[in-house]
């Protein structure tokens, strides 16, 4: 390879870039078609397209992504939104962090899709009990996260600012809070995968519209190709949420 | 170019900006500074040490590392509780830092987030000003260490000077009393030092509040201060305590001046035994 020219290794780098999805994609088709496997267990690619168009269709996928989004939506905002508050005051306060630091240590380590079932019995299938198991998958990152971010704030800056006279929840609010945002920001990103996650266990759990209960839907029918179009729909609007974390992000730290 | 050589006053004019009331007295008394808990961490950072510094004036406290001069003026701005002692400004002791008192670090402690006018603005804001009237007090101070046309740049696309100068201009935007200083151009390299000794005085002409800055950069000390006081280590205490009697405004001319030279030659033997005796004990510990 070191003989040939330097273009020619760069058209190669392309071209196996551009062809990853496609090479898969007819392998898949080929494996499928061949019979060389169940195709009622492993549909081509062509059929899960023909799943995902009727679908979206007849609107059963439109339900579902709003459905799920909608779960993913409010438990990580309201469980980013509590992580960073619990956050600040734990790492800036030591008699807040003594009182809660322990329980939330505690709990921390416990996977979020082990509380499923006794959130199910708490709130039954209402989406209250959805919001929960996001938000509790959400909070403990966030919270950590932004708890050592407060404590990993300059402490030059902290007296530079007590000397222009600011006042302690100002601290908090204009010094504290801003310094800290780039650890914050990386426990939401690593947030935004785990909502996905504590959804499909929520929706797995007993759900009445959402992607991870039609998946499990399909899969009772033997649809395997409307199986395969769920999972499809999840890594795609996974990865848009995470795409879409990072530009945010980018925004939010402009310095 | 002079063309009437009367003698110039040693404090000249009023200064134009400023609240300058003749306040912003400090005076240290009998200071001690103990850090540790334990006997066998007991560090006496400071013993015994007693300053009358008069509104107005730039006093300097000169000395080596370790003798425990950023000590004393981490008390004097509210950082550090003194183990005996006390410091008063005006005659009242501070409670913990704050407005009346500016500080300019070794780094320049911007925040990052914050453009360099919202830097500068965030003092006034903090105590109470509108943001209008926050920023307008900024850009006056930005003009005066001749940076208005970075005021919307972020502190990182700024140089280590300016990133300084900035540091400066935000702690004077309150109008302090007393502006504190802890090896401000320590990191700079000479060049722009120098520059930013002269920037400073003149900034400086234009408030004549009372100033310590500490360094440990003899000429520095001399260029700058009304009164160069040099500290000794171990413990850090008063040895000297020198007036600089040349004239302001001063420029880099003063350097060759005989009464800079003689107390510069006076600092450096002070200042060599004290290092020789630091530099002896450090070979003594095991």
């Amino acid at each position: 390879m070191a003989q040939r020219p330097a273009w020619y290794q760069q058209c190669m780098n392309q071209a196996a870039l551009i062809l990853s999805i496609p090479i898969l994609l007819a392998a898949w088709q080929f494996v499928s078609v061949s019979e060389i496997v169940n195709r009622v267990l492993f549909p081509p690619p062509t059929e899960v397209a023909v799943a995902l168009y009727q679908a979206a269709k007849d609107g059963t996928l439109w339900r579902d992504v709003l459905a799920s989004g909608t779960r993913v939506l409010v438990g990580y905002g309201s469980g980013a939104a509590a992580g960073i508050a619990v956050g600040l005051l734990t790492g800036r306060y030591v008699f807040v962090s003594n009182l809660l630091t322990p329980i939330f240590q505690l709990l921390r380590p416990i996977p979020p899709i082990a509380f499923v079932p006794i959130v199910v019995l708490w709130f039954g299938l209402t989406e209250f009990g959805k919001y929960f198991l996001v938000f509790w998958g959400v909070f403990f990152t966030v919270w950590i996260a932004t708890h050592l971010g407060v404590q990993k704030v300059d402490h030059m800056l902290l007296r530079a600012a007590r000397s222009l006279g600011t006042s302690e929840h100002n601290l908090l609010l204009h010094v504290i809070f801003p310094a800290a945002i780039p650890y914050i920001l990386v426990g939401l990103r690593t947030s935004v995968s785990i909502s996905f996650y504590t959804l499909v266990g929520a929706e797995l759990a007993g759900a009445f519209a959402g992607l991870a209960y039609r998946i499990e839907l399909a899969q009772q029918n033997m649809q395997t190709a409307q199986v395969m179009g769920g999972l499809i729909m999840l890594g795609v609007i996974s990865a848009l949420a995470d795409r879409g974390f990072n530009l945010l992000s980018r925004r939010f730290v402009w310095w | 170019m002079r063309l009437v050589e009367s003698p110039a006053p040693l404090r000249p004019a009023r200064p134009r900006h400023s609240s300058w009331t003749g306040k912003g007295h400090i005076a240290i008394k009998e200071l001690g500074v103990t850090f540790g808990e334990t006997a066998a961490t007991l560090h006496v950072a400071v013993q015994d040490v007693t300053l009358d510094v008069p509104p107005g004036q730039f006093l300097v406290l000169l000395g080596p590392s370790g003798c425990g001069k950023s000590t004393v003026l981490n008390v004097v701005a509210g950082f550090i509780e003194p183990s005996s002692g006390q410091v008063t400004i005006d005659g009242v002791v501070p409670d913990g830092p704050g407005a009346d008192r500016g500080m300019v670090f070794q780094q320049p402690t911007l925040f990052p987030w914050k453009t360099v006018l919202d830097n500068v603005a965030f003092g006034p804001l903090m105590t109470g000003r509108s943001k209008s009237a926050a920023e307008s007090e900024a850009r006056t101070l930005l003009e005066m260490v001749g940076l208005t046309k970075f005021a919307a740049r972020y502190p990182r696309s700024l140089s280590g000077g300016m990133q300084q100068r900035v540091g400066i201009a935000r702690a004077l935007a309150n109008y302090p009393k007393v502006l504190l200083m802890d090896e401000p151009f320590g990191a700079l390299d000479s060049q722009t030092r120098a520059m930013m000794q002269e920037n400073l005085l003149k900034v400086w002409n234009e408030f004549r509040i009372t100033v310590i800055f500490v360094t440990h950069d003899i000429e520095e000390a001399i260029f700058l201060g009304d009164r160069v006081v040099v500290m000794g280590t171990a413990p850090g205490r008063v040895i000297a305590d020198i007036p600089i009697e040349l004239q302001r405004p001063r420029d880099q001319a003063v350097l060759f001046d005989p009464n800079f030279t003689r107390v510069k030659r006076q600092c450096m033997d002070l200042i060599r035994i004290e290092s020789l005796k630091a530099f002896e004990q450090q070979s003594e510990q095991p």
